[in-house]
Parts: C-alpha cells; sequence; structure tokens
C-alpha cells in the first residue's frame, strides 16, 4: 500500500490480527484489507480537510498530489489545533467499527 | 444468462444486488442460509467506503473539484497519487478524465462511451468541471458561441436538448443572478392554509409568503375542484423571467406571451451542479432589482441559491420539448 500522508500515525496491523481468526483466504483479506484501506483514506482525508479552509485546503491537497508529506503536515499544523489528535481519534473510531464487524462474525456460529 | 452477462459488463455487482433485493424480484440466486465471512464484509465494507467517499464529496466538494481542475497542469500521475492509488471504484481515472473533459467531445455516441466507464464516480463533479471551464468569470451574459458549448454539455449531461434560442425566440440573457420569488395563488382563493399539499411543504415553505399579485398568465386553475396536478407543479417550480426583455417582443407582444407561457426551462446551478426542471409562470424581475430571474422558494431551495446579498448565478436554457415528456422537477446528471 503507498505511503500517504498518515501512514506514520496508524496501521493495519490490529485490523489483520483481528482478521486470521476469520475463515478468508490470503486473497479475500488482501481484498478486505484494501477496502478497509479506501475507508481509512476517506476518513483521513475529510477529517483534515474539515479542520482547514479555503485555500489552506487547496495548498494541503496540492502538496499531498505532489507527495509533499512535509509540507502537508505544515498546513495541517499551522491552521489546525491538535490535528494529529483528531486524525488519530477518526482512525480509532473506524477501526472500533470494522473490529466490531470482525468480532460480530466471530461470534456467529455456521450453521 | 443474458442478464449476467449485461449487468457484469456493466459493472453490477450481482451479488450485491440480489442479497440486497436492489432488483426488486427474486432471481436467479436460490437461497443461502449461509454467507461466509468474506462476502459478508465484503458486501458491508463496500457499503461503507461508498458512503465514506461520497461524504467527503459532499463535504469537500469545492475544494476538491478544485483540486481535480488544476491536476490538468501537474502530471495525472502524481494527482492520481491522492485520489487514485487505491483504485477506489468510485475514483477511477477521474483526473485523466477531468483532463478530456476540459475539450469535451460532444458526441453523443463518444460521450456514452465515456459514461460507462464511470458508471459509480460523481457525475454531478464532471458537469460542474465541464462549466466552470467554459463560463466566464463574472456573470455576463454569454456569446452565442458559450451559449452554444454549454447547452451541448447540457444536453450531452442531462439527456435532454436544451437551447437558448428555441422557435427563433430568446431572453436577454441565459446565465444570471436569480432571486426568490414568492408562492403564486393557483386559483380564486388560494391561500398559504390551502396551498401546501404536505406539512413538510408547509414547515419548509410556508415562510416564502405568498405574492399579492397573480402570475404573469393568472390563475393555474379556475378553482381548487380543477387544479390538476400538472398545475400544481407548474406552480411549485415555476420561475420568472423578463419575457418583456426579449428581443423582438415588442413587435410580437401576443406571440412572445403565448410562447413563454408555462415554457419548460433547465435552471443549472454551476457551482454545485444541481439543476431543475422549471416553468415560466411569471414575468420579471425589473432591471433594477439586479436580479436577472426569479424562482419560486421550491426552486431556490433545491438550487441552494439565496436572495439578497447572497444571491448567486444559474444557468436558464430551454427545453426542446414538444411531446412533453419531460417532468418537471429536480433532475439529475446522467
Amino acid at each position: 500500500m503507498k505511503r500517504q500522508f498518515y501512514s506514520h500515525l496508524v496501521t493495519f496491523e490490529q485490523i489483520r490480527i483481528e482478521m486470521s481468526g476469520l475463515d478468508l483466504t490470503e486473497k479475500e483479506q488482501k481484498e478486505l484489507l484494501e477496502i478497509a484501506g479506501k475507508q481509512l483514506h476517506y476518513v483521513m482525508l475529510n477529517e483534515a480537510l474539515s479542520r482547514i479552509h479555503g485555500e489552506d485546503k487547496k495548498q494541503f491537497l496540492q502538496h499531498l498530489s505532489n507527495e509533499k508529506h512535509e509540507e502537508a503536515w505544515l498546513v495541517l499544523r499551522t491552521h489546525a489545533k491538535d490535528v494529529e489528535k483528531h486524525l488519530l481519534h477518526a482512525a480509532h473510531n473506524l477501526y472500533e467499527e470494522l473490529r466490531e464487524d470482525i468480532r460480530e462474525l466471530k461470534r456467529q456460529k455456521p450453521e | 444468462m443474458l442478464f449476467v452477462i449485461i449487468a457484469q459488463k456493466f459493472g453490477f455487482n450481482l451479488t450485491h444486488l440480489l442479497k440486497h433485493d436492489k432488483l426488486g424480484v427474486n432471481l436467479i440466486m436460490p437461497k443461502r442460509d449461509y454467507v461466509s465471512h468474506y462476502e459478508n464484509l465484503k458486501d458491508k465494507w463496500t457499503d461503507k467506503e461508498q458512503s465514506l467517499h461520497k461524504r467527503l464529496w459532499q463535504k469537500h466538494k469545492e475544494a476538491l473539484t478544485w483540486f481535480l481542475h488544476q491536476s490538468k497542469n501537474v502530471t495525472v500521475g502524481s494527482a492520481g497519487s491522492l485520489l487514485l492509488f487505491m483504485g477506489s471504484p468510485a475514483l477511477q481515472i477521474p483526473v485523466t478524465q477531468a483532463v478530456q473533459i476540459n475539450q469535451p467531445s460532444l458526441d453523443n455516441n463518444q460521450s456514452q462511451a465515456n459514461q460507462s466507464q464511470f458508471t459509480s464516480m460523481d457525475k454531478t463533479t464532471f458537469l460542474i468541471s465541464d462549466l466552470y471551464n467554459k463560463l466566464p468569470k463574472d456573470v455576463v451574459p454569454l456569446t452565442t458561441e458559450q451559449e452554444d458549448r454549454i447547452a451541448a454539455i447540457l444536453s450531452v449531461r442531462f439527456g435532454i436538448v436544451v437551447k437558448a434560442e428555441l422557435d427563433g425566440k430568446r431572453l436577454n440573457r441565459s446565465y444570471g443572478l436569480i432571486g426568490e420569488e414568492q408562492h403564486l395563488a393557483r386559483f380564486p382563493g388560494d391561500s398559504m392554509d390551502t396551498h401546501f399539499t404536505s406539512d413538510d411543504d408547509a414547515k419548509n415553505y410556508w415562510s416564502s409568503g405568498m405574492a399579492p399579485g397573480l402570475g404573469a398568465w393568472g390563475y393555474f386553475a379556475s378553482s381548487s375542484a380543477t387544479l390538476t396536478p400538472e398545475d400544481i407543479l407548474r406552480e411549485k417550480y415555476y420561475i420568472a423571467v423578463p419575457t418583456f426583455l426579449s428581443p423582438g417582443y415588442d413587435s410580437d407582444v401576443a406571440g412572445y406571451n403565448a410562447f413563454y407561457k408555462y415554457r419548460k426551462m433547465l435552471v443549472v446551478n454551476p457551482q454545485n451542479g444541481k439543476a431543475i426542471v422549471a416553468d415560466v409562470a411569471d414575468s420579471g424581475p425589473a432591471e433594477w432589482t439586479g436580479k436577472h430571474l426569479g424562482g419560486s422558494p421550491e426552486v431556490m431551495v433545491y438550487l441552494n441559491r439565496q436572495d439578497g446579498s447572497e444571491k448567486g448565478p444559474v444557468l436558464y436554457f430551454f427545453i426542446d420539448d414538444p411531446n412533453d415528456q419531460v417532468p418537471l422537477g429536480p433532475i439529475d446528471v446522467k
């Protein structure tokens, strides 16, 4: 998975571990992790963009498109207070939802 | 089998559709007592992913649309690293397409072929992109050439034929600032107490009040008993345009009035892509108001347009609908 501006904050390890108890092939697990990755990407982009305004949003997106993550973080940190905390919180909420989906499946007994 | 092939060709997830009964019929698949972990999570997480994607675009449409525009100045690959790196089904090739539609081919076949590649994409975004590149920065009258380009874009995007000039008649402009009108009395005795057909409508649109005078064509019906569903829609989705400013109006007032009476027009907010099929039911506003046309409260709310200092522009083009097949009301990009 390509490195993103939030890659140093969050990983999929916990989700991967949770999924290991499911009846999934390697290919299926990989596909599901990709879907989860898209969810995370949208959540992180949404959270970051929600913390900044107007031209700052455009500047942030421009830096991301050029893969200048440090510059992108500079925009975030300059204009959004405690932005890492908010991003982590958003990611945590998503993870909890994903983990609950997995746990719910584990609780179900096959007929 | 043919159905399966067609559905798959156009990218529909049959398992998903059938499981959720989105086709409204029981087809093909035998009932299963057990859904695999993979299928269960894939369906659930794909729905969630699409919902998150939609929320992202709804909330940050302006910035993301801007990004798509400016991405034509950078390499597609680097722009794609932001939005496309995961091959999201909702964002497949949008940057490439955004670049392409800056020089849109208005050939129907090509356009339809392009459409099929992006069935799940946010089509409205591309409409906004199209218009953004074709409209002048200021809200000024469009040139004939600009009108033709815009009309072609709207016709293709909405699947209806729209024109700035129809039957040799045109308004003074096709791009202007819209203001809010009041409700119109539909029949003698129609009041705010009798005007709404639902509590929600009353709640949402009561505050606009009833215009003291009648619309340009008088009452829509002679009595409440003869009021038809069409009359109700004609008032609900009406616009007021300065018919009297049409070139040639004074030379044939009766002919122009007959032409404009309940004439259907496509009204589009170019900044959010929202569009509505409206009808001309009043004449105005006066030039001194600084507004170029008016919309019913329902039209204004749907287009997300406001009156006063917040007023904004819309595009308004005649709909060529000789067989009266285009229904009044909101219309989506095809």
